[in-house]
């Protein structure tokens, strides 16, 4: 057998395909098919959200919260719990367990969790002077959950939430990854839904206190205090301070709610004894 | 933002310092593998050759490591999704597997053949490939390089 040299021409085992065409379409189809879930997704909340049962966002929310404790140092305070309470007490019949949880943190903010948890910062309770305004917040969160807001809030990763927790159970791995993407300070209310939680938070306080002096008070703070370049950020997902004061001052008149003395926030919120690290 | 920043300049940079370095590695396989051509490697056993014809035999082997840049990297992550074949690692393979052939000749010195030849793969930092590292292949070739005694 005699050995004859020969070249071998071209290569048959690399494609001659354009690598930079290959990325073009595989890109593009991968973006494609984001933006098809992405608006089907948007489309879907409207539809899901009237359907997601009291037990199921406690689920939810039991999952969103492990996560929150993790981020924020959180604390509670007897006091304000008591004054929740008797806000929560006045609410129609649900089978939401509320709970109310203070993080130290010093941001202007308060939020609604599912599964009811509402969450209020000490930047904010730092602004309120009375009793009354405090309420009012607090109210106004508690209208959020009446609404079911703070489901339609979160948005599209609460459809992929909502199909993970379902297919595969709240502890799996994949659910605990959807709920850590689901960005509490993204959670956004458009302005009918803050001004519905506002008009629901002034016939709360009316129930408790017989009144509904002190509703404006968060708001009148804020503008006096010139401290609304600092706090934007809180109104970019809010109506401004002025609309709303207006709006509640209208429905103020429409249903002739009284307007009586607040009660200062000083003497409800005296040091608490068992938490003595937290000042309010 | 600035991450997908930083994602777009380390594709762009993978495309243009992978391609610019599989360029020259093919051109230089090319003339060396030219250089070889009398050389033949062969996959049939030392059996088939008349063992009086043969003067010494040794093992000969060589072995070639190539990375995959990141711009590959990309690519054949979008084709885990869709599936199908996997180009950007086509060339990589290829590559690696004629690098350690042409090593595996250029340890043969003054044989006249090489018979038996095997060519494995292996992939390295398998583990460290997990997340945000990149991953590398390695080819390495092997036989029994074969000098015929003068006729």
């Amino acid at each position: 057998m005699k050995f004859t040299p020969k070249r071998i021409e071209g290569n048959v085992n690399v494609s001659k395909t354009s690598p930079i065409k290959e990325f073009v379409i595989l890109i593009g189809g991968l973006l494609g098919i984001g933006i098809t879930l992405f608006i089907a997704l948007g489309l879907l909340v409207d539809l899901i959200v009237p359907r997601i049962s009291v037990d199921f966002e406690n689920k939810l929310g039991s999952l969103l919260y492990s996560k929150f404790e993790n981020a924020h140092r959180t604390t509670e305070s007897k006091k304000l719990d008591t004054l929740f309470h008797q806000l929560v007490n006045h609410l129609p019949d649900t089978k939401h367990s509320f709970s109310l949880t203070v993080s130290k943190k010093d941001v202007v903010n308060a939020f609604a969790l599912p599964g009811g948890r509402v969450v209020m910062y000490k930047g904010l309770i730092d602004k309120i002077d009375s009793e009354n305004g405090l309420s009012f917040v607090m109210a106004h969160e508690l209208g959020h959950f009446m609404h079911r807001d703070h489901l339609r809030g979160m948005g599209r990763a609460l459809i992929l939430a909502v199909i993970a927790t379902t297919i595969f159970g709240g502890d799996n791995p994949l659910s605990q990854l959807l709920m850590e993407s689901l960005t509490i300070s993204e959670m956004t209310f458009s302005q009918d839904q803050e001004s519905a939680a506002d008009l629901f938070a002034l016939s709360l306080l009316a129930k408790q206190y017989g009144h509904v002096g002190g509703a404006t008070d968060f708001f009148i703070s804020l503008k006096e205090k010139g401290a609304l370049q600092k706090f934007k950020y809180f109104f970019s997902t809010h109506p401004n301070p002025e609309a709303r004061i207006s709006a509640i001052e209208k429905e103020i008149k429409e249903k002739a709610y009284a307007l009586d003395t607040v009660i200062p926030l000083e003497s409800v919120f005296v040091k608490d004894s068992t938490t003595p690290s937290i000042e309010l | 933002m600035t991450n997908i920043i930083i994602l777009i300049l380390l594709i762009a940079l993978g495309y243009y310092a992978g391609h610019h370095a599989e360029k020259k590695h093919y051109q230089s396989i090319k003339k060396r593998e030219e250089e070889f051509l009398n050389l033949p490697a062969v996959t049939f056993s030392e059996k088939m050759t008349p063992i009086e014809n043969v003067a010494s035999s040794t093992l000969v082997y060589g072995s070639a490591v190539i990375s995959i840049d990141y711009f590959k990297r990309i690519l054949a992550a979008l084709r885990n999704i869709f599936g199908g074949e996997v180009g950007a690692y086509e060339s990589l393979l290829d590559r690696a597997r004629r690098e350690a052939v042409l090593r595996m000749k250029s340890m043969a010195t003054n044989a006249n053949c090489i018979v038996n030849v095997r060519i494995e793969t292996a992939s390295i930092g398998k583990s460290a490939n997990r997340k945000n590292s990149l991953g590398s292949v390695e080819a390495i070739a092997y036989g029994t390089a074969l000098s015929f005694k003068e006729a």
